[in-house]
C-alpha cells in the first residue's frame, strides 16, 4: 500500500517534470515538435496516475466503480471525438479560433467541478473561496474564449466599442466578488436566502460571464492574442485551485505552471505589439494610427527565416550602410532554408540610377533573384513577408504624385500589401521627398530601427542560431 | 509548504516562455491552453470516487469538456509547429552558384566550394 502511493507520488511527480521540461522545449524552435509532444505524454501520465490513485483506494468500497470507470472512458472517448469532428467539419476554420474554443472547454471543465462542489459538497472555509474565485475566473475566461472564438470566425462585426467600459467592468467585477461575499456568508451562517443556493451559484457565474463579455468583447484583432493569453492564464489560476481544494498535487503546479506561462505570454505578446495589457483589455481599444510599431531584429529575423516567400526592397540606405554583403549572406541562408526569396529593386531606387544594381551585382546577389518591371508592382500581395531596407520614397503612395521627383510618373512598389512588412530605418525621418509614409503606420508594418548593416548582421545570427541572442 | 512550491511552479512557466523569440508565441499560446487540459484530472478524481449522480454527472461534464480541450489543443499546437519542423537544413549555397541548373550539376561532380571571398566594396 505505501509503496503503491510512493509509486503514484512518483508518477505524478515524473507527470510534472514531462509538461514542464516540455514547455520548455516548446520555447525554442528547433525542439518545439518534440516539446510539444513530452507535454502532451505529462498530461496522460497524470491521467493515468490519476485513475490508478481512485481505483487502488475504492476498488472494494464501491460497487459503482466499474460503472464510474466506464464512464469516465466515454466521456474522454466523446470529448476527443466531438473536437476532432469539430476541426475536420469546417474546412476554412482557423488554428486560433480553434484554440481560442479549446481554451473555453478547458474552462467548462473548471466550471462543472466548481459547481459540483458548491452545490453538493459544501466546502468550508478557505476552501470556500478558492472555489468560488476558481467559479469566478473560470467563468470570466469561458466567456472570453466564446468571444474570442466567434470574433475569429465572424471578423470585426464582432467588436463592439463601449464607452466607459473601465467603468462596466469594475462594477461587474465589485458586483461578482460582493456576491461571492454574500454566498461566502449565507453558506457560513447557514441564513436561508431569498433565492436557493444553486441560483447564487448560477448568478455568480453569470456575473463573472458578463464580466468576461466586458472585457473581449471590445478588443480589437490585432490584440487578441494577448486576450487569449490571459484567459488561459485565468483558466490555469482556476484549475490550480481547484487542485489545492481537492487535494490534487498535479492539478495544483500545472495549473501554476499554465497560470505563470499565460502571463508571462500575456506580457511578451504584448510587447511585441507595442501594447499594453491593461490598454489592450480594460481601457481604450486602439492606441491610434499616429505611433509606428517597432520590432527587434533578432524576432524580425526568425520570422523571416521561417516564411514561404519574401521580397526584399532595398533602398538608399542599404548603400549608405554598405550593408550588400549582409544582404548577400542573409538571402543565401533564406535560399538554403527553402524560402522564396525575390529582390525588387525600383528604377529610381538610390541617390543615382543603377546604384542599387551595382552594388547587388558586386555582392554577387544572383540576377534572377530580381523582380521582373512587369510584376514589380503587384507581386507583393502574394508575400508573406516584405523587408524595405532603407528605401522609403519608392514605397511611398504619397510620394508618387509629386513632380519634382525623380519618382515622377514611375509606379511605387506597394509594399503594403505583403502580408507583413518590416522597415529598416535608421531613424524616424522620411526619405529625399520629405513626405511622411502612410504604409509604415500600416497594422502589418513593424520598424526595425537602426542601421542597415547591424540590423542585418542581427538577423542572420538570430537565423542561425535559431534563437534570439539576448532576451526579448 | 504548498504556496512556495507554487510559486515556484508559476515563476517557472513565466521564465520558460519569457525568454521565447516572438515567432513561437502563437505555438505556446496553444501550447498553454492544451494544457489546461488537465482539468481532465479533477474530473477523474471526482467520476471515480463517485457516489452520488450529481457527482457522476459533474465528473463526466469535466472529463469530457476536458478531453475536447485535451485533443483539440494538441492538433492545434501540432499544426502550428508544421512550419518548424519542414525545413531543410541545407548549407548556404555561394552567390555566384545560386543559378539551380548549375548548381546541381557541379554538387554532383566536383566537392563543394567555401562561398568565395567577395570583393570589397570600391566606395
Amino acid at each position: 500500500m505505501l509503496i503503491g502511493i510512493s509509486l503514484l507520488s512518483v508518477g505524478g511527480l515524473l507527470a510534472v517534470f514531462c509538461v514542464l521540461i516540455g514547455v520548455w522545449r516548446l520555447a525554442s524552435v528547433s525542439t518545439s515538435a518534440y516539446g510539444l509532444r513530452l507535454a502532451g505524454l505529462g498530461l496522460l501520465l497524470a491521467f493515468v496516475v490519476a485513475v490508478l490513485r481512485r481505483f487502488d483506494a475504492n476498488a472494494a468500497v464501491s460497487p459503482l466503480t466499474t460503472f464510474n470507470l466506464r464512464l469516465a472512458a466515454t466521456a474522454l472517448l466523446a470529448g476527443a471525438a466531438v473536437a476532432w469532428w469539430r476541426s475536420r467539419r469546417v474546412p476554412g476554420i482557423s488554428h486560433e479560433q480553434r484554440m481560442a474554443w479549446c481554451n473555453g472547454m478547458g474552462a467548462a471543465g473548471v466550471l462543472s467541478v466548481a459547481a459540483l462542489e458548491l452545490i453538493a459538497r459544501s466546502p468550508q472555509g478557505a476552501a470556500l473561496f478558492a472555489i468560488l474565485a476558481a467559479a469566478l475566473l473560470a467563468a470570466i475566461s469561458l466567456s472570453g474564449a466564446l468571444v474570442t472564438s466567434a470574433k475569429l470566425r465572424g471578423g470585426a462585426g464582432y467588436t463592439v466599442r463601449l464607452s466607459g467600459r473601465p467603468a462596466l467592468i469594475g462594477a461587474s467585477l465589485l458586483a461578482a466578488i460582493g456576491l461571492g461575499f454574500y454566498i461566502a456568508r449565507a453558506a457560513a451562517a447557514g441564513i436561508s436566502a431569498p433565492i436557493p443556493y444553486a441560483g447564487l451559484i448560477g448568478l455568480l457565474a453569470g456575473t463573472g460571464a458578463i464580466c468576461g463579455l466586458l472585457i473581449t468583447l471590445p478588443v480589437i484583432a490585432a490584440d487578441l492574442p494577448i486576450a487569449a493569453s490571459v484567459g488561459n492564464a485565468l483558466t490555469g489560476a482556476a484549475a490550480a485551485l481547484l487542485g489545492w481544494v481537492l487535494q490534487i498535487p498535479v492539478l495544483m503546479i500545472i495549473g501554476m505552471v499554465v497560470a505563470g506561462a499565460g502571463t508571462g505570454l500575456a506580457q511578451s505578446s504584448a510587447r511585441v505589439l507595442r501594447r499594453s495589457i491593461g490598454d489592450a483589455l480594460f481601457w481604450e481599444m486602439s492606441s491610434g494610427p499616429s505611433a509606428t510599431r517597432p520590432i527587434d531584429a533578432g524576432n524580425a529575423g526568425m520570422f523571416l527565416r521561417y516564411a514561404r516567400k519574401v521580397i526584399v526592397v532595398p533602398g538608399y540606405g542599404l548603400a549608405a550602410a554598405q550593408a550588400h554583403h549582409k544582404l548577400a549572406e542573409l538571402i543565401n541562408l533564406l535560399l538554403a532554408a527553402g524560402v522564396d526569396v525575390k529582390v525588387a529593386v525600383h528604377p529610381s531606387a538610390g541617390r543615382f540610377p543603377g546604384q542599387l544594381d551595382g552594388l547587388l551585382a558586386d555582392a554577387g546577389i544572383a540576377p534572377h533573384l530580381n523582380v521582373q518591371p512587369a510584376e514589380g508592382v503587384d507581386c507583393f500581395s502574394g508575400a508573406d513577408i516584405a523587408l524595405v531596407i532603407g528605401a522609403n520614397d519608392v514605397v511611398n503612395p504619397s510620394a508618387a504624385g509629386i513632380k519634382s521627383l525623380p519618382l515622377f510618373g514611375m509606379s511605387i512598389f506597394n509594399v503594403g500589401l505583403a502580408k507583413t512588412l518590416y522597415v529598416i530605418k535608421r531613424g524616424q525621418g522620411s526619405g529625399f521627398a520629405g513626405i511622411a509614409n502612410p504604409t509604415f503606420h500600416g497594422e502589418n508594418c513593424s520598424m526595425v530601427h537602426g542601421d542597415a548593416q547591424s540590423v542585418l548582421a542581427e538577423m542572420i545570427e538570430a537565423m542561425k542560431r535559431g534563437e534570439l541572442a539576448v532576451a526579448a | 509548504m504548498e504556496a512556495p512550491a507554487l510559486m515556484i511552479a508559476a515563476f517557472a512557466g513565466w521564465l520558460i516562455v519569457s525568454r521565447a523569440p516572438a515567432i513561437l508565441h502563437g505555438p505556446l499560446i496553444s501550447g498553454c491552453m492544451f494544457l489546461n487540459a488537465i482539468v481532465v484530472v479533477a474530473g477523474l478524481d471526482i467520476l471515480l470516487t463517485a457516489i452520488a449522480p450529481a457527482e457522476q454527472v459533474a465528473g463526466f461534464l469535466t472529463i469530457l469538456f476536458g478531453a475536447a480541450n485535451a485533443a483539440g489543443g494538441y492538433a492545434v499546437g501540432a499544426e502550428s509547429l508544421v512550419k518548424f519542423r519542414a525545413v531543410p537544413r541545407a548549407e548556404p549555397v555561394a552567390p555566384a552558384a545560386s543559378v539551380k541548373p548549375r548548381r546541381d550539376r557541379r554538387r554532383s561532380t566536383a566537392p563543394r566550394r567555401k562561398p568565395q571571398p567577395i570583393p570589397a566594396a570600391t566606395d
